[in-house]
């Protein structure tokens, strides 16, 4: 009896495991290691140079002592509260606008999907000369409706604001096309039978576009919280996270503790808190929409 | 399947190619073993092809072009070598400097701002050159006062290192807008010492440089006091108003919390809050080297108080240009000065050619050249005699009456952050107290005590 051979089937499976190689070392290398090795090093005072000492949770313990963590994550948190229902409810109203078959429709859809396609940090740069104080565009605008505009980024007031327009401006087309695509594929058949009910427009809108597009809702709410948790290059560019730490968010406190002040350890531990954030919100949309649904 | 099978063959390929292109740069297979003096006992023939790498932050599109003149001089004269040269912006320049180094890709040149050397010898990060500097017979005894003292690192034994060469000094200055001042009957800001301006006369004359219309200021007497918070120009403010900072060996903060520090903050603000003859310092837009100086040339500020190395970009504007000393504090002016160090990383796989491009890169003889446009300030003491003017001074470029200014370089002190450890994490602390002040209006008295606390904590550290 001769040792049984083992037969390497060439099937499609092991051809898409082939296929997807390329993609699933990148997932290892960039992500799946670098995440457990950022896990490790937050549990450790690693400076980039010296041996990393392992301190236990005291890079997370010192998170409650840390004013300066206390006030970015407050920043971070505000900056959640106010662009996320912006940029899901004046995306929806300009979808369902721009759902019609006008001519010229093509137009204001790629004018409102422009800035998307623009690199964050020009948008910034542009943003921060419209905003300024005494030369720029929004100042002179308002001058004439006879306000007297402030200096946007220098005053804790309006400096996050400032920032939080800059973010929403430039993210507006991207979920207005996601809402869009949603929109498109509810099908017709439901608005014609309102039209002859005789429903009105908004009892159209509350009643079959709204539940329908609740798929496409939830997608939008989750990518929407989970970038505007990650703002970085408008804080940078505008601000630098001033006056006085008042724009300053998470993700450039990380910054500034990894490769600034070398701190990674400390960093690290802000970065899976962050993490650890966005995916509670994240649940909890899902149990939200679980049991709406229910 | 002979399709499929390519395709594999081509996956593989590229995972190949993934993998080696995010590698660490591994050491070249000729073990290169090397001491501080730079010898090599490796088989690396001075004959073969090398490639230098060089990093520099930027200053200015010309300043970037000065430095390339210089390196193509380097090549002409080391027909073997090749250097890389890249800029990077000066806020980033050092944090990308240590992550390069970190992951083994970094230059074999670059400069180092003086105040983060300290950080980058405690990391072990830069090659030591005493030895280098001996064997090469390299003369310190001509160097400027800071620019020595900038070089110089002392160890805890007592040991003096140098990690760095200093190729010149810079330092502020007020350049001014001579057809405004001829507008508005003021008189050219004087470069001799005994004449200098007092603070309140400094700002009489801004006040009459300063024009308003329908309520809305359309020109500045002046900018850059109120600087986005690097603390250049303003730590001279505080040393000449008589704010010490720092005890002698900088381990402890003292004199932040001072009178001498509210009153020279105070009279910083006041400049565009109380008497209006300075913008906000946001107006300048981005935070690079090249904003204060953009108003300046757009004429709606009459002066700008800036590093002496914005004259090499002024000097080109066509603006007709004046340069004048600071108003005096309390102690006069105690001018502070300092500029990069080009320093060799210390696993540099070429040490002797990598020291060679810094001595060339530092001599006299190109620096000359940079000297002439303006850029920078000679560093050594023999230039400033009257027979060497010629191999630096033009006076094309460097405004009337600049010569009587020229204690402001030779006497200058090295800037207080250039003695410190821990140097981003203080500088994000006084910039965000800075800020806390200027624009949120908050109390000096209930800042400086916290202040001064927190810098302590850092130096302790």
């Amino acid at each position: 009896m001769g040792k049984k051979q083992h037969k390497v089937v060439y099937n499609d499976a092991f051809w898409a495991g082939i296929f997807l190689l390329p993609s699933l070392i990148g997932l290892v290398v960039f992500i799946i290691y670098p995440l457990f090795k950022s896990f490790y090093l937050s549990f450790t005072d690693w400076d980039f140079v010296h041996k990393a000492n392992f301190v236990g949770f005291g890079n997370y313990a010192k998170m409650f002592t840390d004013t300066k963590f206390i006030r970015v994550l407050k920043n971070t948190l505000a900056y959640t509260t106010v662009t996320v229902p912006v940029l899901i409810i004046v995306p929806l109203i300009l979808a369902t606008a721009l759902n019609q078959k006008i001519r010229g429709i093509r137009f204001f859809r790629a004018a409102y999907f422009i800035p998307v396609i623009a690199s964050t940090v020009s948008v910034s740069l542009i943003w921060q000369w419209m905003f300024n104080a005494d030369f720029g565009m929004v100042n002179y605008l308002l001058g004439f409706l006879g306000i007297s505009g402030p200096n946007w980024l220098t005053d804790k007031a309006y400096a996050l604001p400032a920032v939080m327009f800059t973010g929403v401006w430039k993210n507006i087309g991207y979920n207005m096309m996601l809402f869009l695509a949603g929109l498109q594929n509810i099908p017709g058949e439901y608005y014609e039978v309102a039209d002859l009910e005789k429903i009105t427009i908004f009892q159209k809108f509350r009643y079959i576009t709204v539940p329908l597009l609740k798929p496409t809702t939830l997608f939008v709410t989750i990518i929407t919280i989970i970038n505007s948790f990650q703002v970085f290059d408008q804080v940078v560019v505008m601000t630098g996270g001033g006056p006085a730490r008042h724009s300053s968010v998470l993700v450039h406190y990380v910054y500034q503790n990894a490769f600034k002040f070398y701190n990674m350890g400390y960093a690290c531990a802000l970065g899976w808190i962050l993490a650890v954030i966005i995916f509670l919100l994240t649940l909890i949309m899902f149990v939200i929409n679980g049991s709406s649904e229910s | 399947m002979g399709k499929k099978l390519f395709v594999a063959i081509l996956s593989i390929c590229m995972c190949q190619t993934l993998i080696t292109g995010c590698g660490k740069k591994e050491a070249s297979d000729t073990p290169t073993q090397t001491t501080a003096s730079g010898e090599q006992s490796d088989q690396t023939k001075s004959s073969e092809n090398i490639t230098l790498k060089f990093a520099t932050w930027e200053a200015s599109d010309l300043e970037r072009e000065a430095i390339q003149n210089a390196i193509d001089g380097f090549e002409a004269s080391h027909p073997n070598v090749s250097v890389e040269y890249t800029v990077n912006s000066f806020s980033e320049h050092h944090a990308k400097l240590n992550t390069q180094i970190n992951a083994g890709n970094a230059p074999d040149v670059f400069w180092v701002n003086p105040e983060y050397m300290r950080d980058f010898v405690d990391r072990d990060q830069l090659m030591d050159l005493t030895d280098l500097m001996d064997q090469n017979s390299v003369d310190v005894t001509d160097y400027l006062p800071s620019s020595l003292e900038k070089m110089q690192y002392i160890d805890e034994n007592g040991e003096t290192h140098i990690y760095g060469v200093d190729c010149c000094i810079v330092g502020p200055v007020v350049f001014y807008n001579k057809d405004l001042f001829d507008a508005a009957g003021v008189d050219y800001i004087p470069t001799k010492r005994e004449e200098q301006w007092t603070w309140d006369e400094f700002v009489e004359n801004m006040k009459k440089l300063t024009k308003v219309e329908d309520g809305k200021t359309v020109n500045y007497g002046t900018c850059n006091f109120e600087e986005k918070f690097s603390l250049y120009t303003t730590l001279e403010l505080l040393g000449s108003n008589g704010a010490t900072w720092f005890n002698d060996d900088y381990s402890e903060a003292i004199g932040i919390d001072s009178a001498e520090t509210r009153d020279t903050f105070t009279k910083i603000k006041e400049l565009r809050t109380i008497q209006g003859v300075a913008p906000n310092p946001t107006a300048v837009g981005v935070d690079t080297s090249h904003s204060p100086t953009q108003m300046f040339m757009t004429g709606q500020v009459a002066s700008i108080f800036v590093g002496s190395y914005a004259l090499q970009e002024l000097s080109q504007s066509g603006i007709n240009l004046g340069a004048g000393l600071p108003p005096k504090m309390a102690e006069g002016t105690k001018p502070i000065g300092s500029a990069n160090l080009d320093c060799v990383r210390k696993d540099s796989q070429y040490p002797k050619e990598a020291f060679e491009l810094v001595q060339y890169l530092t001599s006299v003889e190109v620096c000359s050249e940079v000297y002439k446009t303006g850029l920078w300030m000679p560093n050594r003491m023999s230039l400033y005699e009257q027979e060497n003017l010629h191999l630096w001074y033009n006076p094309e470029v460097y405004p009337e009456g600049w010569l009587d200014m020229t204690w402001l370089w030779t006497e200058a002190s090295l800037r207080p952050f250039d003695h410190l450890k821990n140097t981003d994490e203080i500088y994000d602390t006084c910039t965000v107290y800075m800020e806390d002040y200027f624009y949120n209006d908050r109390d000096l008295d209930a800042i400086l005590p916290e202040w001064q606390e927190e810098v302590n904590a850092l130096l302790e550290r």
